[in-house]
């Protein structure tokens, strides 16, 4: 996919790297992939409209020839997801579902589904000094940095009964949210500080499975070693630990999944660059 | 050549630095020279420089005295309990512990006088940093979980014990120990992800030891001991560390362990470092030992001492505000 403009924009810190692809801009159109929008119907064009006012993070596709410019596309990995493709009359859990993406995935499958997000990109694990920093800065930056706009234009979009909740994945509790069928991590687990916690979490409100869905470090795997690497949240990308996959599934399985098995094992490539991706999948012992 | 081994012996105003590599270690160990010669003048020379310093006397010495009345009494008491920690308690008698630190309390770099310093001994089981910092004239707080149902246990495995049910009550050693040597040294029920400035005040030193590898969030640990670090004052982190990952430099790594020996992880000393960078202090290493221990297997720590960074941003952001 050909970039054609790149912008990096430096929000209170957080730096955000917005990538304008050619198709996004209409320049280069490849064929077969979007639909010729002309003549655009109004609704189109309405879509089209509500959608340039917000950041995308997830590349969602909203139908009548209408694709978010997310910053991160997941649509070649749904083959492998691990998500059955049959949810009807299942209770599906999205922890972490910024635009919604996945919660929408399974929802089309036929799921009642659950998303959870935090508030603020503010209440993200980070460390203790920066928090502190932000504190002393006297300002309230949560607004800005508020998240939701997307997912609930893409909710609207789309039609959707997905139900969004603001939680903490370490806060959730049976008693809170009742207990799922599918409870999917998507690729959050790398930004946390605590991963064990959100793992036990998860597994307190599972009954069927937990899907995991994370990038690994392979220069961890040359050993025989459950390896992580601390990497300290000190990047633009807010990654406190690498794994291995022997680590992470070890890992869930500490939290009470049996059996942790490897559904795929896939190369991603996006804004962070090209990593190995895997998706594990946590059962429940009966 | 890797350095597998490097010592830091502080004998009064002497440092002695050794490094030697794994094939090194053995030999040393074995040589005639070593246990018919060094090893004694070693002892001998901490011994006198234990009694310099007006320190109580260490365990390779104390020859036991017929026990008097008193002995006696305290052996029937310390012989109901388990013990972690050896002590050493009045009338000759030390307390059966899993692990020795008495001849290695120089590695750890307290200062020789803690006179007027409030200290923190994160963890204290049965209390042994507690009571050496209180020799050394500090104001100590101790604090440590109230009941073993609040350690990190992976959920499996606290359902169980839960299940099992039973005491799991922490702090009899302490308060036996506490009574016998009269000390002053006050213990708080208190988790170290509970430590607040508002909870428990602040302190001029703060001492993590053999605690952050059984922990599940060892970076919450670290930033809680600094939240309540004054300015100028001292962490001193001293963990077992994996010394099959030093070879990686420059990478952080961290083995799991799957709660294995109660033990989450065993990081890498460039781990331990980062983690306390992060935590928000600057860190130097003091030294690296072979704790003294009951242990199968051999536990390699490491002691670094961190002290609270200059906040750049709080710098920065001073100046944004003034302008």
């Amino acid at each position: 996919m050909a970039v054609t403009r790149e912008k990096r924009l430096n929000v209170l810190g957080v730096e955000l790297t917005a990538i304008v692809n050619a198709r996004r801009t209409g320049r280069v159109r490849p064929p077969g992939l979007i639909p010729e929008p002309s003549p655009v119907d109004a609704e189109t064009a309405s879509i089209r409209s509500r959608i340039e006012r917000i950041p995308w993070y997830h590349t969602i596709d909203l139908g009548h020839g209408v694709v978010t410019p997310g910053i991160v596309d997941n649509r070649a990995e749904v083959a492998n997801s691990g998500i059955p493709d049959d949810l009807t009359g299942k209770r599906c859990l999205d922890v972490g579902t910024f635009d919604g993406f996945w919660a929408f995935e399974m929802e089309r499958r036929g799921a009642e589904v659950v998303a959870l997000d935090l508030e603020s990109l503010e209440d993200m694990d980070f460390p203790l000094r920066r928090r502190q920093e932000r504190a002393a800065q006297a300002m309230d930056v949560r607004g800005t940095q508020a998240i939701g706009a997307a997912f609930a234009c893409a909710k609207e979009i789309l039609g959707s009964a997905v139900r969004r909740e603001i939680m903490s994945v370490y806060d959730l509790t049976p008693d809170a949210l009742g207990q799922f069928d599918v409870v999917l991590l998507g690729d959050i687990i790398v930004h946390l500080r605590d991963p064990e916690l959100a793992l036990e979490r998860a597994r307190s409100v599972t009954r069927g499975c937990v899907l995991v869905h994370s990038a690994v470090a392979p220069e961890l795997e040359t050993t025989q070693a459950p390896l992580l690497e601390y990497r300290g949240a000190r990047d633009h990308f807010w990654v406190w630990w690498s794994y291995s996959a022997l680590a992470l599934s070890m890992m869930m399985e500490d939290a009470g999944f049996e059996p942790v098995e490897q559904i795929s094992r896939i190369m991603v490539e996006n804004r962070a660059g090209r990593f190995v991706k895997v998706m594990l999948r946590g059962g429940v012992a009966a | 050549v890797i350095l597998v081994r490097e010592k830091r012996l502080n004998l009064g105003h002497l440092q002695v630095a050794v490094g030697i590599d794994a094939d090194g270690v053995e030999q040393i160990r074995r040589s005639l020279p070593y246990r018919g010669a060094l090893r004694p003048a070693l002892r001998y020379l901490r011994r006198l420089t234990a009694s310099a310093n007006g320190h109580h006397a260490s365990g390779s010495v104390a020859p036991v005295q017929p026990d008097s009345a008193e002995a006696a009494a305290i052996r029937r008491q310390i012989e109901q309990l388990d013990w972690y920690h050896t002590l050493d308690l009045p009338h000759g008698v030390s307390t059966p512990g899993f692990v020795d630190h008495r001849s290695q309390v120089p590695f750890y770099g307290f200062p020789d006088s803690m006179h007027g310093l409030r200290a923190l001994d994160v963890a204290t089981w049965d209390g042994f940093w507690a009571f050496e910092m209180e020799h050394r004239g500090a104001d100590v707080v101790a604090i440590d979980i109230p009941s073993w149902y609040e350690a990190d246990i992976p959920r499996l495995q606290l359902e169980k014990i839960t299940a099992e049910g039973g005491d799991r009550t922490t702090g009899r050693g302490f308060a036996l120990a506490h009574k016998l040597l009269g000390s002053r040294v006050q213990r708080e029920p208190l988790s170290v992800y509970e430590l607040t400035p508002e909870r428990a005040g602040t302190f001029d030193v703060v001492l993590i030891s053999d605690l952050l590898i059984h922990l599940r969030d060892p970076q919450r640990a670290l930033e809680s001991a600094f939240s309540v670090t004054r300015p100028g004052g001292l962490v001193i982190v001293a963990e077992p560390y994996n010394p099959d990952l030093e070879a990686f430099r420059g990478v952080a790594l961290t083995q799991f362990l799957s709660f294995a020996a109660v033990t989450w992880w065993m990081p890498s000393t460039t781990t331990l470092r980062a983690m306390m960078q992060v935590a928000g202090l600057d860190v130097r290493e003091l030294a690296r030992f072979r704790l003294k221990a009951r242990a199968e297997v051999p536990i390699h720590k490491v002691v670094l001492h961190g002290r609270p960074a200059m906040a750049r941003a709080t710098a920065n952001s001073g100046a944004g505000t003034g302008g």
